[in-house]
């Protein structure tokens, strides 16, 4: 089955067709739940709602720019939705106060590449995960950051400022991450800060 | 500019990183989608669940798969040193015998059934020999506080039984003799020796059997597919582009083929015990009710009035002029027996207290009457109370004992509410009951209770609702209709009367 007939098949409503389209794009989208969720069950359910969402709203997709992107947004929208719903940010550590807290050495799981990243993302606060995940993997600004978590502008920097430090903590004290290595590949050499 | 660079580069990091990272989702997500994309085609799927109703009886009876014998050997290997000995004494017959000996000599009974041992402290040795081993202070034992006879709890528990050093040594050094004291501690031991042999099976087949109990159980039910596939990340050694998504997906099916085959197996090569405690649980309930009946004359017993009496001008089948309706009162016990997580089958015992009320006249004083039977030979008696309706109300009551016999069907519902619908035929013994007939002139009523019937046939239909306000409890409330199909009285009697009424059935479901 091609994208096109899938997709068509999708708007149609056709079940076999909506099956093949979840298949195809669910195991990355719930990849990206579940940095933004507190567990695997979390994650599964915004990823329920996001792909009905997706499904009743497929009609309204204009073809402009990749349809994986188009989804990704869906479903990030979903599950900062749910995370508002369910008062996960005022149950969870607030955006403000979030600096006061320390990881642990032992917190961080011993399980290798990608995923270990990806856990020690789900390590931070919910207001520095949620701020880091839009921003940095997600690519929204922080104006845009701002009006989805109802936060000003300049908190999301804050935030996000302060996210990225523990986040490098982690990673280099779990070996995950070195500094000058990932300086040396992603970008010109610099002085160490 | 260099923190923005460092910055930029660690954005590229992370975003190179989890991308990277997939993870593939149980099969319920995708029933959850389906369901809500197309809840038309749930109907059909439901329709078809009634129709094959008979064949999943059938299944779910005759599918029960006995313990394989490795099972049953591992099993047996596992069994506590004292559950052997006990083993060992049931089958050579000495644990029949029913006396404990003491220190003090003097011998003494217990009863197996209470669960208690009746023995004067005030023998020496005894409050030295038994304070360890009995646990007074179990709230579970049952207590008769006859101190005339020194009763003493005993606890329910094996492990106050067994896992203390002292207790198992005077009970082997002979302070007692090697009898087993009460075979619901070896029983229960089993059963422990019974929960050893699944720490023996892989930590599958343990997560398997917990689930699929807590899914079937009368109780309640968490529901959990057995096809679960937990995370795998796939981001692992291969480099990128090695592994394709069919690749992953096809080898998720077959870790998936594989481990329902072991839950599945799991499930069915359990323990007989274990998994009729897990499908069964007890309800207990109590239907307050409005009780009606129907009187209709026999046509094959035609009335004839004595010739001396004076007809009153009153109908022969009782209605609203005369017959009230009064309170009724149902309640019982049953054992539910989960076949699937949609059927299941019940059976127990209940009370039924049966009334309805006929506004009489007190006559004050017996007054000679007849009363017809079968029309052949009619019968003197007495009555005191007029059939003209008046201020008296006649309770014509009566008491039965019944055994329900049934099923429910689930029709709706989730993992907190529920709806069902069931029925039950209730073959039923009257107990006690008042009997009343009317006279052959109809002009009066007759307590005659040589004319009621015995043994009668109930059923009884009702929709309810099943909530769970405790994990231990599930609450149930519904209307229920219960009709007797065969009269009241019996042949000779020339009237037929069948009762009915209709109530709200409350109900209470714990596990075994």
């Amino acid at each position: 089955m091609t994208e096109e007939q899938m997709l068509a098949g999708t708007i149609r409503n056709n079940a076999a067709a909506q099956e093949a389209f979840y298949n195809r794009f669910s195991p990355r989208m719930l990849g990206v739940c579940y940095r933004f969720a507190k567990s695997r069950e979390d994650a599964e359910d915004m990823l329920q709602e996001g792909f009905i969402k997706i499904f009743t709203q497929l009609h309204q997709y204009r073809n402009e720019g990749a349809l994986e992107g188009w989804i990704r947004r869906i479903i990030v929208h979903t599950c900062i939705n749910v995370l508002k719903k369910n008062k996960k940010f005022a149950d969870s550590v607030d955006l403000i106060h979030a600096h006061g807290m320390h990881t642990k050495d032992d917190m961080v799981p011993g399980i290798i590449q990608a995923k270990q990243v990806v856990e020690c993302i789900r390590l931070l606060p919910l207001g520095y995960k949620t701020v880091l995940n839009l921003y940095a993997i997600e690519g929204y600004s922080h104006k845009e950051i701002g009006t989805m978590l109802d936060i000003e502008e300049s908190t999301s920097r804050s935030q996000y400022t302060r996210a990225k430090a523990m986040l490098e903590d982690i990673l280099v004290k779990k070996d995950i991450m070195d500094r000058s290595q990932y300086k040396h590949t992603y970008g010109k050499s610099s002085s160490a800060r | 500019m260099e923190d923005n660079i460092h910055k930029k580069n660690f954005e590229q990091f992370l975003r190179d990183t989890t991308d990277d990272f997939l993870m593939v989702p149980s099969r319920k997500v995708w029933y959850g989608i389906y369901n809500n994309m197309h809840p038309d085609r749930k109907w059909p799927s439901m329709a078809v669940c009634l129709l094959i109703l008979t064949s999943v009886l059938y299944i779910g009876v005759s599918n029960n798969n006995s313990l394989s014998d490795a099972a049953r050997k591992s099993a047996a290997e596992n069994l506590s040193d004292l559950a052997k000995i006990y083993i060992s004494e049931k089958k050579s017959g000495s644990s029949d015998n029913t006396s404990i000996s003491t220190s003090g000599g003097s011998p003494q009974f217990y009863s197996p059934n209470s669960r208690t041992v009746q023995i004067p402290l005030s023998a020496p040795g005894n409050s030295t020999a038994f304070a360890g081993l009995l646990n007074t202070e179990n709230s579970d034992a049952p207590y008769n506080a006859d101190s005339r006879l020194n009763q003493i709890p005993l606890s329910n528990r094996p492990e106050d039984f067994f896992n203390q050093p002292n207790r198992v040594s005077a009970f082997k050094e002979g302070e007692l003799s090697a009898v087993t004291p009460f075979n619901d501690y070896f029983r229960d031991a089993s059963e422990m020796a019974g929960t050893k042999q699944n720490k023996k099976l892989s930590d599958a087949q343990i997560h398997a059997s917990e689930i699929k109990s807590s899914e079937i159980a009368g109780n309640g039910e968490n529901k959990t597919s057995l096809t679960d596939i937990k995370d795998v990340s796939f981001a692992a050694d291969k480099k990128k582009g090695d592994i394709t998504l069919a690749e992953k997906t096809a080898y998720l099916s077959a870790l998936d083929n594989e481990r329902s085959w072991r839950e599945d197996h799991a499930f069915r090569n359990k323990p007989k015990m274990r998994e009729f405690r897990n499908r069964a649980s007890v309800s207990y309930y109590f239907t307050p009710s409005i009780g009606f009946r129907s009187l209709t004359q026999s046509r094959q017993n035609q009335i004839t009035a004595a010739p001396s009496a004076s007809r009153q001008a009153f109908p022969l089948v009782a209605g609203p002029m005369q017959d009230n309706k009064g309170f009724n009162l149902e309640v019982g016990a049953s054992l539910l027996y989960s076949l699937s997580e949609n059927v299941r089958l019940k059976s127990g015992l209940q009370a039924n207290y049966t009334n309805y009320t006929s506004r009489v006249t007190f006559i004050g004083h017996p007054t000679q009457t007849e009363l017809a039977v079968n029309n052949t030979a009619n019968r003197s008696r007495s009555s005191v109370f007029s059939a003209t309706p008046g201020s008296e109300r006649l309770n014509k009551s009566n008491l039965q004992v019944s055994v329900p016999v049934g099923a429910d069907f689930k029709i709706a519902g989730n993992h907190k509410i529920k709806w069902y619908i069931g029925a039950t035929l209730q073959p039923t013994y009257i107990l006690n009951g008042s009997g009343y007939v009317m006279s052959a002139d109809e002009n009066y009523y007759i307590s005659e209770k040589s004319l009621l019937r015995k043994w009668n046939m109930n059923t009884a239909v009702e929709a309810f609702v099943s909530f769970k306000p405790s994990p231990a409890v599930t609450v149930t409330v519904g209307p229920q209709f219960r009709y007797q199909f065969l009269s009241s009285f019996k042949k000779e009697y020339n009237y037929s009367e069948k009762l009915y009424n209709t109530g709200i059935k409350v109900g209470i479901i714990t596990g075994l």
